[in-house]
């Protein structure tokens, strides 16, 4: 099927900074809150699989990189009970979750995969 | 203007540092708390803080390579050093400590590092005789090494032994290699199609590195990865891309051409988005934050029809319309260098000004705020001599004078 590219409008550059409150400026703003999610207006910043998450055995929850840095994090807890989000301990960001809840209904712990070894064999 | 840039930089020599070590010359802001502004800290910063390389690296800075939270930088004289998150052995020190400083790597002291990158978790360095070092996070097979181990030390990679490497680019969980006789390898994560074609379905990744196949007989002169994206420029500086969609919906396990009426110099890829860079005009396509966008805007339209790659099966893509949306310059500056984090994005001008914009959450945007941009804003930084270049991790910037 025929998909329209996806852009990202980006307004000629602004000698100003952000301080310039033209109704203009405001406009361009307020387009790029909608767009951007801005904080209040909460959609997930995407949608990750449970088998593309990593099971982390120190912080007892599923994670997945977050673009600030931090992780995603999802416990198993959470999963039993159904819950979708996973929340960064950093920033507003939160992704869906998407898993099979039967999978999760009585789950265990993972096994512990094996961490990086403290030296490399040269 | 920016001369007086309010970076304490007349304060330091009072406070016992050499005269020539309080000058200014390379700087970090956003994202702090795994050490990865290399300011001596662990905490966000929302404007430029001098990065605390050794003084001697002063105009010998060849590239700096931004990751997850960790980075690192290259000289001329082919030393690396690297600093921020350290928990997967990706600094390369041995150990899997944090690291708020750069920190010279000692393994690699009697080599000539000339190509370094950084994925979320590893890190990649080849050498002057064509060797590929891999450190860091191991478990998708992204260090090339034929297992899922992590490593805290270079290692080397066996595959590439008996090849030259050239250059090489590391994306989320996935790396990208670019050899001499004009092969390019991919391995790791293959989810998303981003280290090329699986060869059964339930494939999620490879652990030894393997050719790419797609890109005919040109020859290809840089490659890019970041996400689950990957991308190569060939000669003619026409674009292929491939892994998780850019454009469009679909992912793509081989490189496809797209934008063939451009001639691009220059590519950065961030999670949802791509800045291209093409006759001195900056284009981005993507979305910032995966917010798509309902109606696209006419105005600098470019691109018009997509094209696949001839031996491309799977992807519609023939039918894609493809738009790019196009920057202009301020006060005619001519932009000399693009850089993308996760979800912002900086560029440098001819005269050496900073303009970042995208997502500011950790103050990556090195604007003194939290605030998300949709227009490029210039960064408070003194004017460069000289020219200045500008590098992203996930949530941070570098900005270094070059000489």
């Amino acid at each position: 099927a025929a998909t329209a590219l996806t852009l990202t409008q980006l307004p000629p550059f602004a000698a100003a900074r952000n301080t310039d409150a033209s109704p203009l400026f405001s406009l361009v703003c307020e387009r790029g809150r909608r767009r951007l999610g801005f904080r209040g207006e909460m959609s997930a910043y995407d949608e990750v699989e449970i088998e593309d998450m990593e099971w982390n055995a120190e912080l007892k929850a599923y994670t997945y990189p977050c673009p600030c840095g931090d992780l995603f994090q999802i416990t198993l807890e959470d999963l039993r009970l159904g819950e979708e989000i996973a929340r960064c301990p950093s920033c507003s960001l939160f992704l869906t979750v998407v898993y099979n809840a039967e999978d999760f209904a009585d789950a265990k712990e993972p096994a512990h995969k094996p961490g990086p070894s403290p030296v490399a064999v040269a | 203007m920016e001369a007086a840039a309010a970076l304490g930089a007349a304060a330091a020599p009072e406070e016992g540092r050499g005269e020539e070590e309080a000058a200014e010359w390379a700087w970090s802001w956003g994202a702090g708390t795994d050490g990865q502004l290399g300011n001596g800290g662990f905490d966000d910063h929302h404007l430029p803080q001098p990065l605390l390389l050794p003084i001697r690296c002063r105009g010998r800075v060849s590239l700096v390579a931004g990751g997850g939270a960790h980075a690192i930088a290259l000289t001329s004289a082919g030393e690396v050093f690297t600093w921020g998150r350290g928990t997967h052995g990706q600094l390369g020190h041995g150990n899997l400590d944090n690291v708020p400083h750069p920190k010279f790597v000692k393994f690699l002291e009697n080599h000539i590092v000339t190509c370094v990158s950084a994925g979320w978790n590893h890190s990649g360095f080849a050498t002057d005789s064509g060797q590929l070092f891999m450190c860091g996070d191991g478990s998708f097979g992204q260090l090339g090494t034929g297992d899922n181990h992590s490593r805290s030390l270079p290692f080397e990679v066996a595959y590439f032994t008996s090849r030259h490497v050239e250059k090489l680019a590391l994306g989320m969980r996935h790396s990208l290699v670019l050899l001499k006789d004009n092969s390019v390898c991919g391995f790791g994560s293959a989810r998303r199609g981003q280290v090329g074609k699986c060869t059964s379905r339930n494939e999620k990744s490879h652990n030894v590195p393997r050719i790419i196949d797609g890109f005919g007989d040109v020859k290809i002169v840089n490659i890019y990865a970041n996400g689950d994206h990957s991308a190569a420029l060939d000669e003619y500086g026409h674009l292929y891309i491939w892994g998780r969609a850019l454009i469009g919906q679909h992912d793509n396990d081989q490189p496809w051409s797209v934008f063939p009426s451009l001639s691009i110099s220059q590519v950065a890829l961030g999670w949802h988005h791509a800045l291209l860079l093409s006759g001195g005009e900056l284009f981005t396509i993507g979305v910032y934050r995966h917010q798509k966008c309902d109606h696209p805007v006419p105005g600098n339209v470019v691109g018009q029809q997509s094209k696949t790659s001839a031996t491309s099966s799977s992807h519609d893509g023939s039918s894609s319309v493809s738009t790019l949306e196009k920057v202009p310059c301020i006060d005619g500056e001519e932009v000399v260098q693009i850089a993308s984090g996760t979800e912002h994005s900086a560029l440098v001008t001819g005269s050496g000004s900073v303009f970042t914009w995208g997502w500011g959450e950790h103050g990556q945007l090195g604007l003194g705020d939290t605030s998300d941009q949709v227009v490029p804003q210039r960064v408070n930084l003194t004017v460069s001599p000289g020219s200045r270049g500008i590098y992203c991790g996930s949530g941070f910037t570098i900005a270094v004078d070059l000489a």
